[in-house]
């Protein structure tokens, strides 16, 4: 905190409750007219005790929980829990579950993209873009409901697979949504803010930072690939059958919101080419891992045979107990690294659970980009650096 | 995997040689290396997190995170019998290698206190903010040690084991 403040500056609350902080993000300004002398962030205002309750909730009830870290993409926070659980046991999910958990996720990328370019624009001040995206989202959210059977927290992966098979026709709707024109819409997207000149003026060359900088500063996702170190999960350390895919990674040159602006665009492009591959290769299988541990078995044989009776009832009262260890697993969620670190003791509830979410140490650089700059470059950096507070503040 | 653990054997070996006392044990666990150093080398943590950011063959240049575990209700206590540890998940971007950094700590003369990475990785002010928040762990160095989740005023420290669930206040 400045011990005197000059003549002309003024401490300004940039939030919690501000149209443009998307969440409840404070960041105390000291300005001087209309420049930022200083700021501090400030998290904290949604913050759950999400890493206290896992420690008194069994792993399967904390999946839904999982959910509502990052409720803009709910599946990628289950799928790197149950990826987790899944490395601990040393099992994997059949082949079927790997693809439809990967056309889950990048359908899930594409809506998580579609928010953030409409709110993006929004805070921005183009009222417009949130129009188009949010018609193509809502189609998205309704073809994840016709699977999940919820439009938002979708408590749909399983430690071992998934928890419902696809619906007869899904895949067709899929297709028909992503070749029925999906790709036009974005280079529709792209006419109504690319060339715009207010857009330009306020995203190109703000915030610009150096690939050095954003590794020091513990960066990943879009925003390091717009500075220019191709660094991608998935094509670097590949899990479930992302190498099966066809695929490249944008990246940007100079660092700035508007090289995370194109970099995030290619990245939707590149997500619907991925869905439409996944669909075309998905193999027919189990949706579920066998192994004892972890499978309930289906109805018919629970009330058929009572060794299935036996084994449902078990892990439903004492639920998964993972082997002693700790283990960190991490994916590529649509805003960076989201991982979570695991120590369990061999029972059925973790000892530690750390989630390491990708917005908490993205923002680690704004107070350094801000400096003597304009109040509205904050907004314009915040809208760029797509945050979610919800999985900031856990 | 054969190839990964023989850039990390090499990372312990520089270590090893460097800082011969600072290595308490070695695990490698589901594909990952872990670790955990002597009780007695907080004061020159410092200097190996330097040593690890700098060194060309090591450039561990990426901190993904640094979070602490309360030991107090393990079973069993771990072989340092610190009540906390501070787990540090360093990254290389250039040789794509990870390593897991275990510091043990424990109150001494009813202080606890450990040293601030901020010189070496930026985004460790965060993160250390966190650890003083929910376990109660200063860090010395670090340029503004406030509380990150809980109100400044809260008294207590929610993750550690003996704070009930419901809290209090």
């Amino acid at each position: 905190m400045p011990e005197t403040l000059a003549r002309r500056e003024l401490i300004l609350n940039f939030g919690p409750q501000h149209p443009s902080t998307h969440g409840v993000l404070r960041v105390l300004l000291a300005v001087d007219s209309e420049y930022i002398r200083w700021s501090q962030m400030h998290y904290g205002y949604l913050h759950r005790g999400f890493e206290k309750l896992a420690e008194h909730k069994t792993y399967d009830q904390f999946i839904p929980i999982t959910d509502r870290l990052d409720y803009v993409n709910s599946l990628f926070n289950e799928c790197a829990y149950v990826m987790t659980l899944e490395k601990m046991l040393e099992i994997e999910a059949p082949e079927r579950a790997q693809y439809i958990r990967v056309i889950m996720l990048e359908l899930n990328r594409i809506a998580s993209h579609l928010i953030w370019l409409g709110v993006f624009g929004l805070d921005l001040g183009a009222i417009t873009p949130v129009m188009y995206t949010f018609r193509e989202r809502e189609q998205i959210i309704d073809l994840l409901e016709l699977v999940t059977g919820a439009r938002l927290t979708f408590n749909y992966m399983r430690v071992g697979g998934v928890k419902l098979d696809f619906p007869e026709g899904f895949t067709d709707k899929v297709l028909a949504f992503l070749e029925g024109g999906f790709f036009e819409k974005i280079a529709d997207y792209d006419t109504l803010l690319k060339q715009n000149r207010v857009f330009l003026a306020r995203t190109k060359d703000v915030g610009r930072i150096s690939a050095e900088e954003a590794i020091n500063h513990g960066i990943t996702g879009p925003i390091l690939r717009a500075t220019g170190v191709k660094r991608d999960l998935r094509k670097n350390e590949p899990y479930l059958i992302y190498d099966k895919l066809d695929f490249e990674v944008p990246i940007g040159q100079q660092g700035d919101c508007y090289d995370c602006y194109l970099v995030r665009l290619e990245e939707i492009r590149q997500s619907a080419g991925m869905v439409i591959q996944a669909i075309k290769q998905l193999p027919a299988g189990d949706i579920m891992n066998r192994d004892l541990r972890i499978y309930r078995p289906p109805k018919e044989c629970i009330f058929d045979n009572v060794e299935s009776l036996i084994q449902y009832c078990y892990l439903a009262m004492e639920g998964i107990s993972i082997p002693r260890g700790e283990v960190y697993s991490r994916i590529e969620s649509p805003r960076g690294e989201m991982g979570y670190y695991i120590i369990s003791d061999g029972s059925n509830k973790p000892y530690r659970m750390f989630i390491r979410v990708p917005t908490f140490t993205n923002l680690s650089i704004v107070p350094k980009l801000v400096e003597g700059r304009l109040i509205a470059d904050l907004g314009a950096i915040i809208g760029a650096y797509d945050l979610v507070m919800g999985e900031c503040d856990k | 995997m054969a190839k990964e653990k023989n850039s990390e054997n090499k990372i312990i070996r520089l270590i090893q040689d460097k800082f011969p006392s600072f290595i308490g044990q070695v695990n490698f666990l589901s594909g990952e290396t872990i670790v955990t150093l002597n009780k007695d080398c907080i004061s020159g943590f410092l200097t190996l997190c330097q040593f690890l950011h700098d060194q060309p063959e090591i450039c561990l240049d990426l901190l993904a995170f640094l979070t602490a575990v309360d030991n107090s209700s393990s079973t069993p206590t771990p072989e340092h019998g610190c009540r906390y540890e501070l787990v540090y998940q360093l990254f290389s971007i250039k040789h794509e290698q990870s390593l897991r950094l275990k510091l043990p700590l424990d109150e001494q003369n009813g202080e606890l206190k450990a040293g601030s990475v901020t010189p070496v990785w930026k985004n460790a002010e965060l993160y250390e903010n966190e650890v003083f928040d929910m376990f109660g762990i200063q860090f010395e160095g670090h340029p503004d040690l406030l509380r990150m989740y809980m109100p400044e005023n809260w008294q207590g420290h929610p993750l550690r084991k003996d704070y009930p669930l419901k809290g209090r206040q």
